[in-house]
């Protein structure tokens, strides 16, 4: 899938007429647009086509494709190996490209062009069911009445192929495509690792960026939103790694709850409302963050006993 | 070119948060006729300026900068990519530096003054300039404290960053002028009818709004291609950073710059600025 720059920039779907092709499809639930969305699943051809016939594809780079194995169910949740491999492949895209839906659709249809993701309808399937896309597909096409698992569908390829910011903002981009979901939490752990030698040993940082959905859900929102919080980048990464070493000390605390993980980031919102942390080093962060989850911690185990 | 911004404590604001030393930020009365200044210059486009903090009626502070126990720091954001970076200088005068390439967006920039190391102070509110409630108070200010809140703020962007509106009484309705003005930087003068000037005031973003906007670009785009095509030894367009950026930005899109011959600027204003048809525009995601 490699192939020549033909001009700055590496290629993607337009971002508008991407975006305005995605609200069109999400203006009547249920609706024949919708359903014709869906049966174009069936076949990898028609459903290229199909998006590029209404969306200009933006020449440039084009990224290798990822050379491993992919399974419906690796593909829905890749393994960190896999995530891994993908982000070495892809390291030199810049953080610019790499926050647009348009990029990683694109992406996603090269990958279906070259049968890397043989069937289009994996793009449908669906959290923990163990139900296949193709089957998802099928039960709510040939459900007359249930306009919202048509419309469910619908948004869940769309979250799958590049984000859905229409209906998730910015941070969809971060949390919902299967190869940029993957970028993103590798260059964060990245950057964690750039800190120099005290911080914790990369398999301990991947087990929180990667604890579930929710909660890598939880830690982008407040990246993405709260910018008096996390006004830095060692700020944000002082507080993963302070996660990731309480993790190791205490295994079962409730901080592994995404709920709990937000009482901890409030907390910490809380306490930089007063203090810029990104003057402090890595260390006062982490020794501020330390002391912040442990009483986290404390809390929520003196709940549960009451 | 030169931005100047002002906080005062005198101003509306969210200042009524209760942290334990004075703050001086809009909305707290700590020092009340206090005054934080933030003045950017030397901006460079898209990647650089020089910021320089000032501080009014706030004696204590003035003395704290004095005395070197202040830090002065700059947040740069771009939530769009996840960008945080925070600027940090043991000066007042201080150059905020970022990577285009790290931004999905025009960053976002907040300046701060905060406390480089803990501070312990007894208040003298007449010395210190702060009201009496604070008299004989022992502070114990926190390393990173936030001791000056500025505001956050964005530069205009690129193109519709050069375009100066200006009301003429002159014009008749529905109408509008774009010349070129190189006094003070390179900007261009939008001369509107009042109908035109009122409806951008207030509704720059509805169909309308949008619409006139591309015309206006187009317009401007027509300027550089008639009066600055050329580049005469380095006293042309290229002396001018903005343009320079511009140029940039239009090569990067892959848009054909003003000095090359076949520029159409109806082909390149439409680009940037796509003319919005009502059906479109007011699509709504149920």
């Amino acid at each position: 899938m490699t192939g020549d720059a033909t001009r700055a920039g590496y290629r993607e779907l337009d971002e508008d007429r991407y975006l305005r092709f995605q609200r069109m499809r999400l203006k009547v639930k249920g609706g024949e647009r919708q359903r014709a969305f869906l049966a174009l699943l069936s076949s990898s051809e028609e459903f290229l086509n199909a998006i590029e016939v209404e969306v200009e594809v933006r020449d440039g780079q084009l990224l290798p494709g990822f050379d491993g194995p992919l399974t419906e169910a690796s593909f829905k949740e890749p393994t960190e190996d896999q995530e891994a491999r993908m982000y070495g492949l892809w390291r030199s895209v810049p953080p610019r490209t790499a926050c647009r839906v348009s990029f990683w659709a694109s992406v996603t249809l090269e990958h279906i062009r070259s049968g890397t993701i043989p069937h289009p309808a994996w793009l449908a399937a669906n959290g923990g069911s163990a139900e296949t896309g193709e089957e998802r597909v099928d039960r709510a096409l040939y459900s007359r009445t249930d306009d919202k698992a048509i419309d469910d569908c619908v948004r869940t390829v769309f979250r799958r192929m590049g984000g859905l910011p229409a209906a998730r903002g910015n941070r969809s981009v971060f949390v919902n495509p299967t190869f940029g979901r993957g970028w993103w939490r590798e260059r964060i752990v990245a950057g964690i690792s750039g800190q120099g030698d005290a911080v914790e040993k990369r398999p301990a940082l991947m087990k929180v960026v990667r604890r579930s959905q929710q909660y890598w859900e939880n830690l982008v929102t407040m990246i993405v939103s709260r910018s008096s919080v996390f006004g830095s980048g060692s700020v944000q990464a002082a507080f993963i790694n302070s996660l990731a070493k309480h993790f190791r000390q205490h295994r079962d605390s409730p901080l592994q709850s995404a709920k709990t993980l937000k009482t901890a980031l409030r907390r910490f919102s809380n306490l930089a409302a007063s203090r810029e942390l990104g003057v402090l080093s890595f260390q006062e962060i982490g020794t501020l963050a330390d002391g912040l989850l442990d009483d986290v911690r404390r809390l929520h185990e003196d709940s549960s006993e009451i | 070119m030169r931005t100047e911004l002002e906080v005062k404590a005198s101003d509306p604001g969210g200042g009524s948060r209760a942290f334990p030393w004075p703050v001086l930020e809009a909305g707290n009365g700590s020092w009340p006729g206090g005054v934080y200044r933030m003045v950017c210059t030397d901006r460079n486009p898209g990647t650089s300026f020089l910021l320089t903090h000032e501080v009014r009626g706030a004696p204590l502070v003035n003395r704290w900068m004095d005395e070197g126990k202040l830090e002065f720091v700059c947040s740069v954001a771009a939530p769009r990519s996840m960008y945080r970076a925070l600027s940090k200088s043991d000066s007042p005068r201080q150059e905020i530096v970022w990577r285009q390439e790290d931004l999905g967006e025009f960053p976002m920039f907040t300046p701060l003054i905060v406390a480089g190391e803990e501070i312990t102070h007894v208040v003298e509110s007449d010395k210190d300039g702060l009201i009496g409630i604070w008299d004989g108070r022992e502070l114990a200010v926190p390393k990173g404290a936030r001791i000056a809140i500025g505001v956050t703020f964005k530069f205009r962007s690129g193109l519709r960053g050069m375009l100066d509106f200006r009301l003429s009484e002159d014009l008749p309705p529905g109408r509008f002028e774009v010349s070129d003005s190189a006094e003070d930087g390179f900007k261009f003068k939008v001369d509107l009818a009042r109908d035109l000037h009122e409806h951008l005031r207030i509704s720059r973003s509805d169909l309308a709004g949008r619409n006139i906007m591309t015309h206006v670009v187009n317009g401007a785009l027509g300027v550089l291609q008639r009066e600055w095509a050329e580049d005469k030894e380095g006293e042309g367009w290229r002396s001018y950073r903005n343009l320079v950026a511009l140029a940039a930005m239009l090569e990067e899109k892959g848009l054909p710059c003003w000095s090359d011959e076949h520029f159409q600027p109806e082909k390149v204003a439409t680009a940037l600025f796509p003319h919005k048809v009502a059906s479109e525009a007011t699509e709504q995601v149920e």
